[in-house]
């Protein structure tokens, strides 16, 4: 049961998350405090009891081979992890990682054509005509949105931080 | 007040009036598909315009562009699992799954249609109780608005099929997030880490794409695989339409809820959705199919969600209280072109109002309509190959994302979300909850401060506090017992 096993871990990262939020908490002016020391321990005590609960549905099916846990509304069979999904996650990951450098280093307006192209070729594999307009596509929403609408796009972090 | 209410119609036949409605059903249109990019980054994008402007085609332009977002925005909700919009989360959950199941036109044609009839009923709504408005919204005192604040809260309970404990947890999540930056009521920076950054707290922008967005375009990548995983799209526009008549009753009863939520300032568009969608799922006969693709699941947000944006209007006209952030927009725009929202809304301006009504009920029909004969080319992106899409995707989400402070952070802030809410979307903590919290972290805060100030503990000991604490308990108790034996009986019949 790898899921339960990541369920687990990310349980118990959320728990040490609400640990340090409530040491915080607990420095606040009193108005100030209020809030935060309802939803921290609120918080610690449902996801430490979803924890224990896991932990001891871990024991039971390492004992038993067998366990009965209930998904919630968004878990659905495809998401089973397998090695493959979780070779394809970090890959995917690195991408979306590679994307937010990219716009730091060089702007969107810059980031996005280079980062549509890469992906598009790199990982796609589309044909290099299919790339080219969609790279022209992206240089012409931009423009549109940028000089027409009057948004404002992420700067290079080299030329201005903020 | 019926020649008032003839005279408005009449007002919409001045072409420069009609222009811009339609200008702003467009826009509207247009940000509705485009996810995260919510009513209050559009609406923004017409203030500079309105100053001085005529009021009738004013009005008629943000409230063209403010009616329509929710239509249009089922597009991303159900043919990519994102939300376009705050307004809707809660269509996500049957309609994408009806698109993974190749029925996409079949969820966008309920949708659409239940999104007319419920914005019809809005502005209905709108015109029925402009008059009786005032003693409602004034009877609210900050007890009653705490209490049902934490109801929105506790309402998840509920809405998390199976597991209450993570339910209940994620919105505990989202309080916490909501908590980042200035306190309300005292000169305490919270969670800061020393950035300029966070003194304002995170942007509802971020947050939301974080948890929705991100996970479910590298859903999509490490699945491989199109939304629709069908060859064919089976069903169509028009069964979903047929589908959404058949359902009157239940667009009758989602469109109130959203009228009563909308007329409760600060309740809003990121909770009508759910709750709308809760108490479907509580009262329809059979409810088993919730989740993985009802159609009944589609039609209840979407017709509260739009009857909302009537609602909404009620406060925002009535008593200059802005009831979203949308609205919050629309109240500044009046104040440009030299209106004064509150009393004199129903008396020296009663024509703008009814102007305003009228505007919701077309621009419901004409964003209907144009939804419905787009949407036949528009579910087609159900079938692109991921690879071809994702990485336009991830750079709309930039840009969305960077439009709520034009900050860093907001990337950050996306990023990081992004990443925990994918890890909690494998392993089954659901993430619509920590969105609800965090929407409701500043009401929650507000209003409690506010009744402790004024009330001291005394406020826990009144009667409408009372009443709304028994129905908090019954939500969270009950609605988890209730379907605990159902489940038993379930497996008993299973196991016979």
């Amino acid at each position: 049961m790898t899921e339960l096993r990541l369920r687990s871990g990310l349980l118990t990262v959320f728990v040490f998350v609400c640990v340090l939020y409530l040491r915080e908490a607990v420095g606040f002016r009193e108005l100030a405090a209020w809030a935060p020391l309802f939803a921290g321990s609120t918080a610690l005590l449902l996801l430490g009891l979803a924890l224990l609960r896991d932990v001891l549905r871990n024991i039971r099916s390492h004992f038993r081979h067998a366990v009965t846990y209930r998904r919630t509304i968004e878990f659905k069979d495809e998401d089973v992890i397998t090695g493959e999904n979780v070779r394809a996650m970090w890959r995917y990951l690195a991408w979306v990682l590679g994307l937010m450098a990219l716009v730091a280093a060089l702007g969107l307006r810059f980031a996005a054509p280079l980062y549509i192209g890469l992906f598009l070729r790199l990982d796609g594999r589309f044909p290099l005509r299919f790339v080219a307009t969609a790279i022209v596509g992206t240089i012409a929403a931009l423009w549109f949105f940028g000089n027409v609408v009057g948004f404002v796009w992420p700067e290079s972090i080299f030329t201005n931080p903020y | 007040m019926t020649d008032a209410i003839l005279g408005a119609l009449l007002n919409l036949t001045n072409p420069r009036l009609l222009a811009f409605m339609m200008l702003g059903i467009i826009v509207g249109l247009i940000i509705g598909i485009l996810p995260g990019l919510g009513g209050v980054v559009g609406a923004s994008l017409f203030v500079p315009f309105l100053f001085g402007m005529d009021p009738f085609v004013g009005m008629a332009m943000l409230v063209g562009f403010a009616a329509v977002g929710q239509t249009s925005d089922t597009f991303p909700s159900v043919l990519l699992g994102v939300p376009g919009s705050a307004g809707s989360q809660a269509t996500v959950l049957d309609g994408y799954a009806l698109a993974k199941k190749g029925e996409g036109a079949r969820a966008l044609g309920a949708s659409f249609s239940a999104s007319m009839l419920g914005g019809v009923f809005g502005a209905i709504a709108l015109l029925l109780v402009v008059t009786v408005a005032r003693p409602l919204i004034h009877a609210l005192t900050s007890p009653e608005l705490f209490m049902l604040t934490v109801l929105g809260l506790t309402t998840v309970g509920v809405l998390v099929r199976g597991d209450p404990l993570l339910g209940l947890a994620a919105a505990m999540i989202g309080l916490m997030l909501g908590t980042i930056g200035g306190a309300p009521a005292t000169p305490e920076y919270r969670y800061i880490f020393g950035t300029l950054y966070l003194y304002d707290g995170l942007p509802l922008v971020a947050v939301a794409m974080g948890l929705f967005a991100l996970p479910e375009v590298m859903h999509l990548l490490v699945r491989g695989l199109p939304v629709a995983g069908a060859q064919e799209m089976k069903g169509g526009l028009l069964q979903g339409l047929r589908e959404t008549f058949r359902h009157k009753l239940l667009v009758l009863r989602s469109s109130l809820v959203g009228v009563i939520v909308g007329v409760i300032p600060g309740m809003g568009g990121s909770v009508v959705d759910w709750m709308a969608y809760g108490i479907a799922q509580q009262t329809v006969k059979d409810n088993s199919n919730f989740g993985n693709g009802d159609i009944r699941g589609v039609i209840a947000p979407e017709s509260a969600n739009n009857a909302k944006e009537g609602g909404t209007l009620i406060p925002t006209l009535v008593l200059g209280i802005p009831g979203s952030g949308t609205s919050a927009i629309l109240l500044g725009g009046m104040i440009l072109m030299g209106l004064t929202p509150g009393p004199r809304m129903l008396t020296v301006h009663l024509d703008v109002t009814l102007t305003v009504v009228w505007t919701l009920v077309i621009a419901n029909l004409i964003a209907g309509f144009l939804c419905i004969l787009l949407s036949k080319w528009i579910a087609k992106i159900t079938f692109i190959p991921p690879q071809k899409l994702a990485p336009f995707l991830l750079i709309v989400f930039v840009a969305a994302a960077f439009q709520a402070t034009r900050h860093y952070g907001d990337l950050i802030a996306m990023f990081i979300i992004g990443i925990a809410a994918y890890f909690m979307k494998l392993v089954g903590i659901p993430r619509a909850p920590v969105l609800i919290g965090f929407v409701l972290a500043a009401n929650f805060e507000r209003y409690l401060h506010l009744s402790m100030s004024r009330y001291g503990a005394d406020w826990m000991r009144e009667t409408s506090v009372l009443i709304l604490a028994a129905l908090i308990l019954l939500v969270t108790v009950g609605g988890p017992v209730y379907r605990y034996y159902q489940r038993s009986d379930v497996t008993e019949r299973l196991s016979a």
